[in-house]
């Protein structure tokens, strides 16, 4: 039979036998057809009406066959959805173990067809389909793939068998890997939030469950109470060190994650019965409720910082600080340096430069207070008392209001009652008409401190002053509505809102209640769907602004590909340059997880003809790349550095400081070129103001908090930071208002090794770093070259001279120009004895190649900068001391244990000048600052 | 027949640049000198070609793996045994993967080479060793080891299927070119036929568009050698052919579907097919073969749809000689001779026969008559059946009656029979202007223009990042504008601080 089969030149001969009256030989004809369905498929193709017949007929004994036949004609005609029905109706004849290209195919169609109707809820499945797919997982467990089934049973929502994989395969790892890579990339938040409590519920039924994961989950599900319990159980026993220690170590990861509604809420529900006022249960809740990180984080700002002043005061001698653009962009600089550090030397030493500041440049000079200070929350008030007006009588509404702002930059997600309570009373007791300046202070702060706590009273006040319907007060109470309800998907909020964007008549409003809609929808993914839809069909460009915003916001840090295929299309099709640029700008939210991609996808947009869609795409690859120093990236950013439009070259140098944040030239020699780049802009007499202004904020962001902050839109756990992508699109807002530059304070986060053993105190210890230390030293500090005044003197011309020489010949102009060039090179050189000259190129490489040979591992101390790209190399020494509790983790705040406690320990004294005084150290007293005030006079208003 | 795949097969190869040429000229003038030294040569260039491969590999460019299959047909000539095995021995480390080792192995074992040891051994893609095979069955089939080369083919497409990679498509496509010619010159094409449609299904589902257009054109061959229409038409039919397969590939299936649709009277397209065959295959010496085993074809279509071809195609001088019998037959069929057409088709059987054009050449004699009535037609305004039957050298009357009837059924001429008194009276001679007959002319001549010029746009390449030159140049401009303008400030500012000074000493 097979000889005869073979030497087949055709198959109409088993066709006809279709035709044939008898069943029998309609079967042969089947069954020989099955055989060479390969070989004939073309031929066959063009009856397959007669195997379909065959198939539909009730009475033929065979007609399963008939479906397999038809099924395999039409995967080779490409046809794979009949394919697969027919697959289908063949029964159990479509056997699942062949390894046929045939099989494979259908069944993979078999798969994402039925992903696809799983996904539509309710949708009725054909159980036949069904059957096929649990077929499929059925053999997937028989060969050990747990992996296929996780993905394949999270796609089509089948919690059951995802349970059933997760307990029969390596449990540990599977659910670290359910975790940490399905989790984020579900879209749809319902199956999120099932996969996580499915996720407890396994951790749990460990006898010993890793309580850090289980409490990861529940802060995500917003349980508070479950994960009250669990701490309850850690600190029950306040004998077992190891319990404790490590329920502060998820205490303070939880605060690093969790919104600061759900630790309030568990702090209100740690409660354990006759233990109610233990050091134990004391101490988690000052974890929880952040006091401590941020008493660590100032603490090691403070130690660290490494600001440069000289950068700051030579750029502030080249600005004029009479425009209130060059004065605000020094204000921005001196604060982004010191962001966090306390150290406020810089407006001490420049106080006629500060008198200088009138109406809102005053505002954000006051402001600036609440960066420098970020999380001195103990102080916060007190700090601030000189500016905040007295006996509620407004003096100078400038500068109070710009302190109302700063307390709530001071308290930024910390916001304690008092504070709030002092805010919210802002804004109902004052009126008049200087108080909408107030009130413009005070929405902001309020909105800082009480960012992403969804309380029902401060949307109440805030919507008060937004219906007071005033344009300055109205602008920052829709921002401040926008970030107290952060991520809430609000309802109610949401129609408000939308509904004033469309009564109200001032632009400001609209503008600000679209990023406010955003920021409600902040993480909602797909929900945001109907809202992003209605709005895009909005005539008021102001209102697409919004749905661009609430795309950036809801899928931020997703991935998401038809967020992104929706900003794509709006980045180049809508008529409005605004949402054109912020449609790009948000390109760079949605990938910030995936910073390698944003560079090829925004390269043509950088070279686009709008400088809207230029800047944008600036803004898109830093905020992407924050902090990576991606090469790909400053290749495109770093000729945007010329180009001939002033707010792309703005936008460019912002972008370029975020990326290089924290990098020396060691590790990115384009630091060096970049750096001077800026300090070349602000020299340039006739640069554009907003050129400058672009230079200036990123020298200011470049050496951001003492040089020890990266920007950091997610935690060391990978985890969205929600605040700081909130101040992150708040920050670039500062296109339309320059005092919403303050809000990139939220974004930064401190590079810092801070281990802390159980009393809270930080025990003089190292760890060791594998590789070359100059990779991550400081960079040099520079310093100003005095002498060159008197060599430019000696070349100067009178301008008639010089005249005559331009109309001279060319060559005289070239050698003219060159020796000028040369003279101030030679002036610089002359200067360079002193200065910090980086390495040269060619030495450069000699060292890597060097450091390749020898990597000698060095100490690297608590409390000390430890840089994100430098966490690879290092280690915990072993047989050290002090063992930190959460295995390989090298930064941030690490709890450790003390293996050795019978032994005098040594521990850091804290540097901080109030904690001295405080806790009566006897450490070496740096002088506290004598309290000052900004020489402000009273202004007329 | 014999003769054609050969010549057909040379247009695998893409001609060489201008330089190429000369570089290739300098080294076999250098080999003429010593062979030892050509022997390094080969090494060199060998090894040139697997660089390339690899780069191609790790960047996922096409084009670097085209850059090393172009040179085959240059290496082919020159190729020694050794000098592959010394290359393979280089490549053969343990790292690789059994299935590529067992592939080296094979590929040495068919050059009757023994597998050496080197210590030194670098690891090797897929491709690479490919390659190599690719190399191997060249060597073999100029040796005319047709049965080692085809076990090697064997093994070659065995290692190919369990291995699916887009690099891998420009190499796998000419490794089963090869495989199938193998088969072919031991006349047991049909053997093919079952792996080439396995492997055209897995290309299709792959999408390996390359290996795909090869496959349907090596199946199409493969149908029409066993005179197998209806399975190659169906085949045509049910499947597509990729669009961005290379114009090489192209030209030939076009050539094939020429002769298919000639044969099942579809003649239109059938012309339309092969004129673009001509046009789409490179013309130089090399691909002579391919241009007049085209033209024959061409030829007969055109006198079948009852066109007589340009006297000017028979005087090009790669066409002259092949294309004698068809100039001869052109003759007949234009004049309507059918005597002569008899006499041309009895001398040429033998030729005709050996082109496979012999149905359709029988098919031409309805042509004939009908030129003949055609010219007979325009030449009498009225003429007796009897004066046709005589001109034609038709049997009786009837014969004549019936044929002409059928000729102003099938719209050749536009006449009426007088069946009574027996002539045929031609219709006044239209004039083709008052139609829309030049429109349709116009209408089809543009869309070809548009048409091409739509693929040549889309078949460029822009070497990328080129335009960044552009745009620095554009800046140096920016600068020095901005230069001038700085300066003309700084004037300025010069004068006002001067005005600035006398305000002070005011």
């Amino acid at each position: 039979m097979a000889a005869h089969i073979d030497s087949l030149t055709s198959a109409s001969g088993l066709i006809s036998l279709l035709d044939e009256e008898e069943r029998e030989l309609q079967y042969y004809g089947l069954t020989q057809l099955d055989a060479v369905t390969e070989r004939f498929w073309t031929e066959i193709s063009d009856s397959i009406s007669k195997i379909e017949i065959l198939y539909e007929d009730e009475s033929f004994e065979h007609r399963q066959l008939a479906a397999l036949v038809a099924s395999k004609i039409y995967f080779h005609l490409g046809e794979f959805d009949d394919a697969l029905s027919f697959a289908l109706g063949a029964g159990s004849l479509f056997s699942l173990t062949e390894s046929s290209a045939y099989v494979q195919t259908v069944v993979n169609h078999a798969i994402d067809k039925y992903i696809e109707l799983r996904r539509v809820d309710g949708g009725p499945v054909d159980a036949r389909l069904e059957a096929v797919v649990e077929r499929m997982f059925e053999r997937c467990f028989a060969t050990g793939d747990f992996d296929q089934v996780v993905g394949i049973s999270i796609e089509a929502r089948r919690l059951d068998v995802l349970e059933r994989a997760l307990k029969s395969g390596d449990t540990k790892a599977l659910l670290a890997y359910v975790q940490k890579d399905c989790v984020d990339v579900i879209s749809s938040i319902q199956v999120q939030t099932a996969v996580q409590e499915l996720l407890v519920s396994v951790h749990m039924q460990f006898n010993d469950p890793d309580y850090e994961a289980v409490c990861m989950c529940l802060s995500k599900l917003n349980n508070p109470e479950k994960t009250a319990e669990i701490f309850n159980l850690l600190i029950n026993d306040d004998t077992n060190e190891e319990r404790v220690l490590s329920a502060y170590q998820i205490a303070f990861d939880l605060n690093a994650n969790g919104t600061q509604e759900f630790t309030k809420t568990v702090i209100t529900h740690l409660y354990l019965p006759g233990k109610e006022d233990t050091a134990c249960v004391a101490r988690v809740k000052s974890i929880l409720s952040g006091d401590e990180t941020l008493k660590l984080h100032l603490e090691f700002l403070f130690r660290n910082n490494k600001t440069d002043l000289n950068i700051l005061n030579s750029t502030c001698k080249l600005l004029d600080s009479r425009l209130s653009l060059a004065h605000s962009a020094i204000t921005f600089a001196n604060a982004f340096m010191h962001a966090g550090t306390t150290v406020d030397n810089f407006l001490r030493d420049n106080l006629e430069w500060l008198s200088r500041a009138n109406s809102w440049s005053k505002f954000s000079a006051t402001a600036a207070l609440g960066v420098i200070h970020h999380g001195h929350i103990k102080h916060g008030l007190s700090l601030l008392q000189p500016y905040l007006p007295e006996d509620k009588m407004s003096a100078s509404p400038f500068s109070e209001g710009g302190a109302f702002f700063a307390l709530g930059l001071i308290h930024s997600c910390h916001g304690s009652d008092q504070v709030i309570a002092y805010l919210q009373d802002a804004l109902v007791s004052y009126t008049g008409q200087n108080s909408e300046i107030l009130h413009h202070g005070a929405c902001l702060g309020l909105g800082a401190a009480g960012m992403g706590s969804g309380s029902e009273d401060m949307s109440q006040a805030l919507k008060n002053v937004l219906y007071a319907d005033s344009a300055v007060s109205g602008e920052a109470a829709a921002l401040g509505l926008g970030m107290v309800m952060m991520g809430s998907n609000n309802d109610e909020i949401l129609k408000d809102m939308l509904l004033y964007a469309k009564e109200t008549e001032h632009e400001k409003i609209i503008r600000a209640l679209s990023v406010g809609v955003g920021l409600v929808m902040f993480g909602r993914k797909q929900e945001a769907d109907p809202l992003v839809e209605r709005l895009l069909l909005e005539k008021d460009p102001l209102l697409r602004l919004g749905a661009v915003h609430t795309i950036t916001m809801a899928y931020c840090g997703t991935g998401d590909n038809g967020a992104i295929r929706k900003l794509l299309h709006l980045a180049v099709s809508d008529v409005k340059d605004d949402v054109r640029r912020a449609a790009v700008t948000g390109l760079g939210f949605i990938l910030l997880r995936s910073p390698e991609q944003v560079p090829r996808m925004v390269e043509l947009l950088s070279e686009s003809y709008n400088p809207h869609v230029r800047v944008g795409s600036a803004l898109a690859l830093g905020i992407a790349c924050a902090g990576t120093g991606n090469k790909a990236a400053i290749a495109i950013l770093e000729p945007m550095l010329d180009d001939s439009v002033d707010f792309v070259v703005e936008g460019a140098s912002i972008a370029l400081s975020f990326i290089l944040i924290q990098q020396n030239d060691a590790y990115e020699p384009k630091v060096a070129d970049v750096r001077k780049r800026f300090a070349a802009i602000i020299e340039t007499k006739n640069a554009q103001g907003v050129t400058k202004f672009g230079a200036a904020i990123s020298q200011g962001i470049i050496d951001a908090g003492g040089r020890n902050v990266t920007i950091g839109l997610t935690t060391s756990d990978g985890q969205l930071n929600a605040p700081a992508c909130a101040g992150m699109l708040l920050f670039t807002q500062f296109w339309y208002w320059f005092p919403l530059a303050h809000f990139l304070t939220l974004a930064f986060k401190p590079t810092a090794l801070i281990a802390v053993n159980a009393n809270m105190r930080m025990p003089d210890m190292e760890v060791s770093c594998v590789a070359r230390k100059a990779l991550f030293s400081y960079p040099a500090k520079i310093e100003l070259p005095v002498t060159q005044a008197p060599t430019k003197i000696a070349t100067a011309v009178l301008s008639t001279t010089a005249r005559a020489r331009r109309a001279g010949k060319k060559e005289d102009e070239k050698e003219d120009s060159s020796t000028s060039a040369g003279s101030a090179a030679s002036a610089a050189s002359a200067s360079a004895g002193s200065m910090e000259v980086d390495e040269s190129p060619d030495t450069k490489k000699k060292s890597n190649v060097k450091k390749a040979a020898s990597d000698t591992p060095f100490a690297v101390g608590n409390m000390t900068r430890v840089l994100p790209y430098q966490e690879k190399f290092v280690k915990w020494t072993a047989g050290s001391r002090y063992v930190p509790v959460k295995q390989g983790r090298v930064s941030g705040v690490v709890l450790v244990r003390d293996t050795a406690p019978e032994n005098p320990e040594t521990l850091l004294a804290s540097l901080l000048p109030e904690s001295q005084e405080m806790e009566e150290s006897n450490a070496p007293s740096a002088q506290a600052p004598e309290p000052f005030e900004y020489p402000f006079g009273t202004e007329q208003a | 027949m014999a003769d054609t795949p050969n010549k057909e097969n040379v247009t695998m190869e893409v001609e060489l640049t201008p330089e190429q040429k000369q570089a290739e000229e300098r080294r076999i003038l250098v080999e003429g000198t010593s062979s030892g030294l050509s022997l390094q040569l080969q090494v060199v260039d060998l090894n040139r070609n697997v660089k390339f491969l690899e780069r191609g590999i790790t960047a996922s460019e096409v084009h670097y793996i085209h850059r090393a299959l172009r040179t085959v047909s240059a290496l082919r000539k020159r190729l020694q045994p050794e000098v592959l095995a010394e290359i393979i021995a280089a490549h053969t480390s343990p790292v690789n993967q059994q299935i590529v080792a067992d592939c080296l192995k094979s590929i040495l074992e068919s050059l009757g080479q023994r597998p050496a040891e080197n210590p030194a051994a670098r690891s090797c893609e897929p491709e690479v060793c490919l390659f190599f095979g690719l190399l191997a069955q060249l060597h073999l089939l100029d040796s005319k080891a047709y049965e080692r080369g085809a076990q090697l083919s064997n093994v070659l497409v065995a290692m190919m299927s369990s291995t699916q990679r887009r690099t891998l498509d420009s190499v796998v496509s000419r490794v089963f070119f090869y495989y199938s010619r193998f088969f072919e010159v031991a006349d047991c094409l049909s053997d093919a036929r079952p792996t080439l449609l396995g492997a055209l299904q897995t290309a299709t589902l792959t999408n390996m568009k390359e290996t795909k257009a090869m496959l349907l054109t090596l199946l199409l061959r493969n149908y029409l050698h066993y005179k197998l229409y209806d399975q190659a038409e169906r085949l045509a039919a049910k499947s597509t052919f990729p669009s961005e397969a290379p114009n090489n590939l192209l030209a030939r299936y076009l050539y094939y579907m020429g002769r298919i649709e000639a044969i099942q009277l579809n003649y239109s397209q059938a012309q339309l097919h092969l004129l673009e065959a001509t046009r789409k295959a490179p013309s130089n010496s090399t691909t002579a073969g391919f241009q007049q085993t085209v033209h024959k074809v061409y030829v007969i279509v055109e006198l079948l749809m009852g066109n007589i071809p340009e006297r000017s195609l028979f005087r090009t001088p790669v066409l002259k000689k092949p294309l004698q019998p068809y100039l001869e037959l052109t003759q007949a069929v234009r004049i309507g001779d059918l005597s002569q057409f008899q006499d041309v088709v009895q001398r040429y059987q033998d030729k005709f026969l050996q082109d496979q054009m012999l149905v359709l050449i029988q098919r031409l004699r309805h042509n004939v008559i009908k030129a003949g009535i055609r010219s007979i037609s325009i030449a009498y305004s009225r003429i007796s059946l009897r004066d046709i039957c005589l001109k034609l050298h038709l049997d009786s009357e009837e014969d004549a009656e019936y044929i002409v009837a059928k000729a102003i059924r099938d719209g050749v001429i536009d006449a009426t029979i007088d069946h009574e008194k027996g002539f045929v009276k031609s219709a006044e001679v239209h004039n083709v202007y008052g139609t829309s007959d030049p429109q349709h002319a116009f209408d089809k001549r543009i869309t070809f223009c548009l048409n091409l010029y739509n693929e040549s746009v889309k078949s460029m390449r822009y070497p990328g990042g080129d335009h960044r030159k552009e745009l620095a140049y554009a800046d140096e401009g920016i600068k020095r504008e901005r230069e001038l303008a700085q300066e003309l400030e700084n004037e300025d500012y010069d004068d006002g601080s001067d005005m600035d000074a006398m305000d002070e000493d005011l």
